[in-house]
């Protein structure tokens, strides 16, 4: 499936990342993400950044899919600054509370070093999301996300439902296309330039209904064949994937942990006004 | 463990449900411009609250969320995924007002209703908790959240009164066929 649109992986190789264990990816992970989205401060955004950028480098592949990806994000985050820049050019000044003028076009559009500040804090912190993500998905196979969730002492069920969705987005897809090709040949028009926005809509409801009871065909169908396997039986459960924990497993989870407490203590700082909206220097 | 088969059903169709939702929010588009689109996929949660309940729809709206945002690969924007959590909440609540799609029953009053519920419900959701998590998780970028709520609100209000609608009325019609045996 790598060459297809989507990034799911079902077969690892044996970078550092990849060899971890379900459970430490996924709790590296959410530390990861949760400290990146809690800060908005340049000194712990930064070295964040770097950090996933080089776990996203050694877990790279030449998909086609992935360059169009973070060209994406970089051109919509620009025009999204220029969006921004326009509608408040002041935002980094009035989160510091400080003005130091660099810049001035007219009394309104001014450049003042706080927004620099701001806009290069939010670009790391958005390019820095992205890439966590995008080691994250590299990096996990479907039933490893699943024993993953449930080494996290989340019940079974959830995990089920996580990695069964992922596991089933391709099959859809395909289901998805197959039906609105078929209904285009049927002659229904789809394209913006041909057909009303109205007509648009109910062309999709066509496509919708057949899409939906051949997925509830296949609920039931999968429902019954778990239930013959006996799912749901017991309490607890293991996973095929589930590895022990080596050294370095342990190691990266006490990072993670460390990466949770900086985003819990960062979190409750900021709630009472101890540590700045917007570092400057 | 009473109730296994419908709590394995419930299971598998809370995962094929979020499946379909970040299937159709990444490509069941509808482009009215060339960057905005009116997405079908807020039916999923709908079509499921009618045939599993008001909780399971919220799981399809976090889950289906957490998956969009994993293969659309735009990053993780957990505030927009409480925001469905809610939203699917609310318009997934339909049998709580008396729809019963396996039983065909689904008329002029439910749709009501059920448009007045999707309306506030994503109002709410996109308007109040989306803003709320945004505030805490990124600290003051309101501006962009809010306007992009107020799109979200309209276009997926539009989507869902009429989509759903029809979905809901072709489902109910459906299972009616299946079984009008009269009892004698």
């Amino acid at each position: 499936m790598n060459d297809a649109k989507f990034i799911i992986r079902y077969s690892l190789g044996d970078s550092f990342l990849e060899k971890l264990a379900g459970k430490t990816k996924v709790l590296l992970f959410f530390s990861s993400i949760i400290l990146m989205m809690a800060s908005f401060d340049l000194r712990i955004i930064l070295p964040l950044f770097i950090l996933n950028f080089l776990f996203f480098k050694s877990v790279y592949q030449e998909i086609k899919i992935l360059k169009f990806i973070i060209i994406f994000t970089l051109v919509m985050n620009i025009l999204n600054f220029i969006l921004f820049y326009l509608v408040n050019p002041t935002t980094g000044t009035e989160l510091s509370q400080t003005f130091t003028l660099l810049f001035k076009f007219n009394d309104y559009y001014v450049i003042t070093y706080e927004t620099v500040i701001y806009f290069i804090t939010r670009i790391f912190k958005i390019i820095g999301t992205l890439m966590i993500s995008l080691w994250f998905i590299l990096s996990i196979t479907p039933s490893e996300l699943a024993s993953g969730i449930y080494g996290c002492k989340i019940p079974y069920k959830y995990a089920t439902m996580v990695s069964l969705g992922l596991r089933y987005i391709p099959d859809i897809y395909r289901d998805f296309n197959a039906i609105k090709e078929s209904m285009q040949m049927r002659g229904i028009e789809l394209d913006p330039k041909k057909a009303s926005l109205f007509k648009r809509i109910i062309a999709n409801t066509k496509i919708l209904i057949p899409l939906l009871l051949v997925s509830f065909e296949r609920i039931e169908l999968i429902a019954s064949a778990m239930d013959l396997r006996g799912y749901g039986q017991l309490d607890e459960r293991s996973y095929y994937s589930d590895k022990d924990l080596t050294k370095t497993d342990q190691k990266v989870i006490y990072f993670a942990y460390f990466q949770l407490l900086c985003a819990v203590v960062y979190i409750v700082l900021n709630m009472f006004n101890v540590v700045p909206k917007l570092w400057v220097l | 463990m009473k109730n296994n088969k419908n709590i394995t059903q419930q299971i598998v169709a809370i995962a094929i449900g979020s499946a379909l939702f970040a299937v159709l929010m990444n490509y069941g588009g509808i482009s009215i411009y060339t960057n905005t689109k009116l997405t079908t996929a807020y039916i999923i949660p709908v079509i499921i609250g009618a045939f599993f309940g008001p909780i399971p729809a919220a799981l399809v709206g976090f889950i289906g969320n957490f998956l969009a945002d994993t293969i659309g690969g735009w990053g993780y924007w957990f505030d927009w995924s409480f925001g469905n959590l809610f939203c699917a909440l609310f318009i997934g609540s339909l049998n709580l007002y008396g729809v019963r799609i396996r039983e065909g029953i689904y008329n002029i009053k439910h749709a009501i209703i059920f448009s007045i519920i999707a309306v506030l419900g994503n109002a709410v959701s996109f308007g109040l908790i989306t803003p709320f998590f945004t505030k805490i998780i990124h600290g003051g970028e309101l501006v962009i959240t809010l306007a992009q709520a107020q799109v979200a609100v309209l276009s997926n209000s539009v989507v869902i009164l009429i989509v759903g609608n029809i979905v809901l009325f072709a489902l109910a019609r459906r299972y009616k066929k299946q079984n009008n045996l009269v009892e004698e």
